[in-house]
This record gives structure tokens, C-alpha cells and sequence, in this order.
């Protein structure tokens, strides 16, 4: 059994040295492969801090996802077919910046889940999930009929946007950018929960009334949870649509939101990286499991019943002591 | 003699639910280094008058004064942030965190937002010997590295009373704290509080009549949301209106 830090050590790692294989041995699947399990990993992390840590079971993080993709995809693609968009005050010519894309994901992420999370987290269990999935499905519907950015078709931007001066249509140059993301989320994340502020929501989801006793506002804490959580997977969605340079509004759809949960539950909603290696297992899932069957996910949810059943910790609870 | 200066005052406290009514008229006064305990059958709405108290609930009329504010208007949160500090009649306290974490907790709960996020949680050497010393006070300082959920329950209720305590309350809420403790813990936490109403008032909920004859300077007898009776330990066993009431029989 290992340490929560040796554990993430060995996650992180392991990912690198599977993205290096790839390189030497020349195929550029495995660091895509690698590339996509860092970022869906990063949005299952910004989940767990919700859902985990919070007790906050939110069906709806395919929105933040969505719109931190939407949000980078239509910078990107004003950037490239040299057309403004207006904004009132000024005119928008979007960019084909990375950083900058990523940073206005990041803001109508952050502001999408304020907005949500202040209605939403009036509302606890099942209502919770209800209002979360619904939110997320106004936002799924809005984008199916916003045929200026492709609508049902989706958006394509051909090429991934810049980062200084390094070539990002590398894969490695690409998977190497999101890995650095992955670190920064990580560090930010463990300092969030091991924090008085991460503390406090772990009373919440445990004993909410308490944490009124002790004269805190269990509402203000989870809402900026809820924020950074979103903030943090709307990073990831503007991510994945420099990976695939194309986001379509599954990106903002119920199964999307599922697949994050998915990613906690196999992993381990109690540690930080359990969702990196719910996100390992289950592209390995689709991936090698896929090629044997085309019921592959049939599979995936026999192996999802015993792992609620039986290992309740998720995967990564094999492996780190308590 | 320090001067007795009133900590907590009801003044005609009502409250209905739908057709029921759980409080009529009710008005009593805690004052500085006293145990004013409230008795009655189940029922009777003592725990309503706690929550009213606390600020869970409103009292639908009446005035709640606390250190000589009304604090009707203010919600429970900022209540406690004035001192008014209760437990639970079923212990609560965080069972994933260590005995020490959870003092911890009440130690830092005066934090902003922002403060909380960006400080570690772990205590300075005067939060340490804060809490080790609240740990002392309470005799549980060989469990602070225990997970609390692991203590025994009348270590837990314990726990939730050092929990309070830390806050530096300016008046103590209890609820029933002798619920569900043997004799021998029953007996600890008499000597405890007996300690603790020397430095600040308490309002004590209690079915165990041992434990409020022993402790409290005065007693109210609440019944179907009414007060019946009101004063001294003497008085209230004496008082024949309490003996039919509640007690059913000579005390």
C-alpha cells in the first residue's frame, strides 16, 4: 500500500512515461491517448472537489466543460476567419492565443457556475442532481440551435491555437502544455482541500448543521467550491477542443456529465488524483476494450456495479492506505 | 460581588405550528454565571425555545435579547458570531476528523473566505495550546489524535461541549447533554459544568433531574409550551403545580 503522495507520484509519472513510450516508439496515438486522459483527468479532479470533498453530486459539469470549449473554439475561430464579434463596447476579434483562450474559459466558466451554483446549491440530493442536469441541458439545447457556430454539426478550428513560440500541432509539445496544466491543477487542488476552506467543506458535506453552530455559511463555502470547480473544468474543455480542434455540443451533454461522474466513482471520490486514475482506466476501458467488443461499455458498467459494491474507495483505494 | 448582568432575556415568546402551539407567552432571564435550567415533560417545546433561542427558528411574537440587543433580526450565524453558542441534543461533531481537527475547526471558524483558502489548516503553537488546553479542561487530552467518530458517546458529547467551548461563548446552549451517559460520565460532566458556570452563564435542557438539581441556580418548568413555574431548586420541588404536571410524585 502506498501514500496518498506516493500514489500521485506514480499516477502523474506514469502518465508521462506512457505519452515518452509513444514518442520513442513513434506512435502518436498513445500521446493523444495520454494528452486526453490528462485532460478529462483535470475535469474529474474539478469534479471531485464538489463531489467529494463537498458532498455536492452536481449531473451537470458537462456545462462548464462545454462552455470553457465553446468559449476557446469561438476565439479561435473569429481569430481565423478574420470576423469580429461585436460586443457592445468593442469589437472582438477573438484570438488564437492559448493563454488568453484559456483565460476566457476559465471566466464564463467561473461565471456560468456562480450564476448555477447560486440557485442550485439552495437545493440539496436529488434536487441538487435535478437542477444541475437541467441547467446543463439549457445550455446542450441552446447550442444544438446556435447554428452561427455549427449548431447540431459542432465548430471546427483546424489547427490548435499558440502557445509562445512552441509548436503546439506536436503531440508531444501539446501533451507536455496539458501535463504542465495537470500539475498546476493539482497543486492548486491539494492546496484547496488540505486549506481551512477545504476543511470546513468537508464538515459541510459531513454535518451542515455543525458547521452553522460553529458559525460558518455553509452556502457561501460550497458555492465557491462549486466555482472553482467549474472555473478548473472549464480549463479542461478548452483543452480538449485544442486536442480535437473541433467541440460539438456533446461536449455539453448529459452523457458528458456522466462520464465525469463515472471518472470520480471509478477512481475515488476521496483522494485528489482518484479521478486521473478514474480517467486512466476508463480511456484504457474504451480503448483496449473497445477493439475486443463493440459493447464495450456494457462491460465498463458490470465493472462500475463492483466497484460501487465492492470498493466503494474506487480503484485508487487498492492502492493507498488510510 | 460582581454585579449579575443579564446574558440572555425572553420576553413573551410565542410561536405556533399551524393549530399547535409550542410556545405561550414565554419569558425568562439567564444571567451572568448562572445555570438556568429548563425542565418538562417531552414535548413540552423546550427544544423549539432553544432553536428560537439560537436563531433556527422565529418566534412568530416576543423579544430575544441577548447581552442586551435584540437580536430577532439576526440570523444564526450571526449569533454565534455574538456568542450565542449551542450543542445538540444528538451529538454533533465532524466523525472523519481527529478529536484535535474538530477543536481546530472551532478555533479557526472567525476566518474570511479568503483567509480560509489561503491558509494551511494546521494550528500555530498558541491555536495548539489553546486547544490542548480546552482538551485538559474537558479530560480528553490522551484521545486528540483519535478519529472522533471512534469515541465513546459520552467522549463524543464531550468533544461537542470542547467544540463550544473553543468558540468562547458568551452564553452555552445545551440540549440535553446528559442524554444517552452511565452514571460514572453523568457524575464527570455534573463536576465540568459546575466548573464552567463559574465563567459563563448556561441554559440547560434536561430530562435528568440528578444532574439539574445538582447544577442549576434556577429552573424553569415548561409544559404544552407554557411556563408553569420558575425559580430556585427548592422552589421547584416544592411546587406542587410541578409535581402534577411533570414530575408525578414528591421529588
Amino acid at each position: 500500500m502506498l501514500t496518498e503522495k506516493k500514489f500521485n507520484l506514480i499516477i502523474v509519472l506514469g502518465i508521462f512515461a506512457f505519452s515518452l513510450i509513444g514518442y520513442v516508439i513513434n506512435e502518436p496515438y498513445f500521446i493523444t491517448l495520454a494528452t486526453k486522459i490528462v485532460i478529462l483527468g483535470i475535469a474529474g479532479c474539478a469534479l471531485n472537489l464538489i463531489l467529494g470533498f463537498g458532498g455536492m453530486v452536481s449531473f451537470g459539469h458537462a456545462m462548464f466543460f462545454g462552455v470553457g470549449s465553446y468559449v476557446a473554439a469561438i476565439s479561435a475561430f473569429h481569430s481565423m476567419n478574420g470576423e469580429s464579434i461585436n460586443l457592445i463596447f468593442f469589437d472582438f476579434n477573438g484570438s488564437n492565443q492559448m493563454l488568453f483562450n484559456w483565460f476566457l474559459a476559465v471566466i464564463f466558466s467561473m461565471f456560468f457556475a456562480l450564476v448555477v451554483g447560486s440557485i442550485s446549491i439552495r437545493t440539496s440530493g436529488v434536487y441538487f442532481i435535478m437542477i444541475t442536469l437541467a441547467f446543463a441541458q439549457m445550455t446542450y439545447y441552446f447550442s444544438v440551435g446556435w447554428t452561427k457556430y455549427g449548431g447540431e454539426d459542432g465548430l471546427s478550428t483546424y489547427v490548435r491555437n499558440d502557445l509562445f513560440s512552441i509548436n503546439t500541432m506536436l503531440p508531444l509539445n501539446f501533451f507536455i502544455i496539458c501535463f504542465a496544466c495537470l500539475c498546476v491543477v493539482g497543486f492548486i487542488l491539494n492546496w484547496v482541500i488540505n486549506s481551512n476552506f477545504g476543511n470546513f467543506l468537508k464538515g459541510c458535506k459531513e454535518n451542515e448543521e455543525k458547521m452553522i453552530s460553529l458559525g460558518l455559511n455553509p452556502y457561501t463555502l460550497k458555492l465557491t467550491a462549486f466555482v472553482i470547480s467549474g472555473a478548473i473544468t472549464g480549463l479542461a474543455g478548452a483543452l480538449y477542443v485544442d486536442l480535437n480542434r473541433f467541440v460539438s455540443p456533446t461536449s455539453l451533454s448529459w452523457q458528458t456529465s456522466g462520464e465525469l461522474i463515472v471518472l470520480v466513482i471509478l477512481g475515488g471520490s476521496a483522494r485528489l488524483f482518484g479521478p486521473l486514475l478514474g480517467a486512466i482506466v476508463f480511456i484504457l476501458l474504451e480503448q483496449f476494450l473497445g477493439e475486443v467488443t463493440e459493447n464495450w461499455q456494457f462491460w465498463l458498467g458490470v465493472i462500475l456495479v463492483l466497484i460501487v459494491l465492492y470498493f466503494p474507495k474506487g480503484v485508487s483505494g487498492l492502492f493507498i492506505k488510510d | 460581588m460582581a454585579e449579575k448582568k443579564e446574558i440572555l432575556k425572553l420576553s413573551g415568546i410565542n410561536k405556533c405550528f399551524g393549530n399547535v402551539v409550542v410556545a405561550k407567552d414565554i419569558s425568562l432571564t439567564v444571567i451572568s454565571n448562572q445555570l438556568h435550567a429548563l425542565i418538562g415533560p417531552n414535548g413540552a417545546g423546550k427544544t423549539t425555545l432553544i432553536k428560537m433561542i439560537s436563531g433556527e427558528l422565529k418566534p412568530d411574537q416576543g423579544v430575544v435579547m441577548l447581552l442586551d440587543r435584540k437580536v430577532n433580526h439576526l440570523s444564526e450565524i450571526a449569533r454565534v458570531h455574538r456568542g450565542c453558542i449551542r450543542s445538540f441534543q444528538v451529538s454533533s461533531i465532524i466523525g472523519s476528523m481527529t478529536v484535535f481537527e474538530n477543536i481546530l475547526l472551532a478555533v479557526k471558524q472567525k476566518r474570511s473566505i479568503l483567509k480560509m483558502l489561503f491558509r494551511k489548516f494546521q494550528s500555530n503553537s498558541s491555536e495548539s495550546s489553546f486547544v490542548y488546553q480546552t482538551l485538559n479542561q474537558l479530560s480528553l487530552e490522551t484521545l486528540g489524535t483519535k478519529v472522533a467518530s471512534t469515541l465513546s458517546h459520552g467522549d463524543k458529547r464531550k468533544l461537542e461541549l470542547a467544540m463550544a467551548l473553543a468558540m468562547g461563548p458568551k452564553i452555552l446552549l445545551l440540549d440535553e447533554p446528559f442524554a444517552g451517559l452511565d452514571q460514572a460520565e453523568s457524575s464527570k460532566l455534573i463536576e465540568l459544568l459546575k466548573s464552567i458556570k463559574k465563567i459563563m452563564p448556561i441554559f440547560l435542557i434536561e430530562h435528568d433531574m440528578q444532574a439539574v438539581f445538582a447544577l442549576a441556580d434556577k429552573i424553569s418548568v415548561l409544559n404544552e409550551g407554557e411556563i408553569i413555574e420558575s425559580g430556585s431548586v427548592e422552589k421547584i420541588r416544592r411546587s406542587k403545580l410541578v409535581q402534577n404536571a411533570y414530575l408525578g410524585g414528591d421529588l
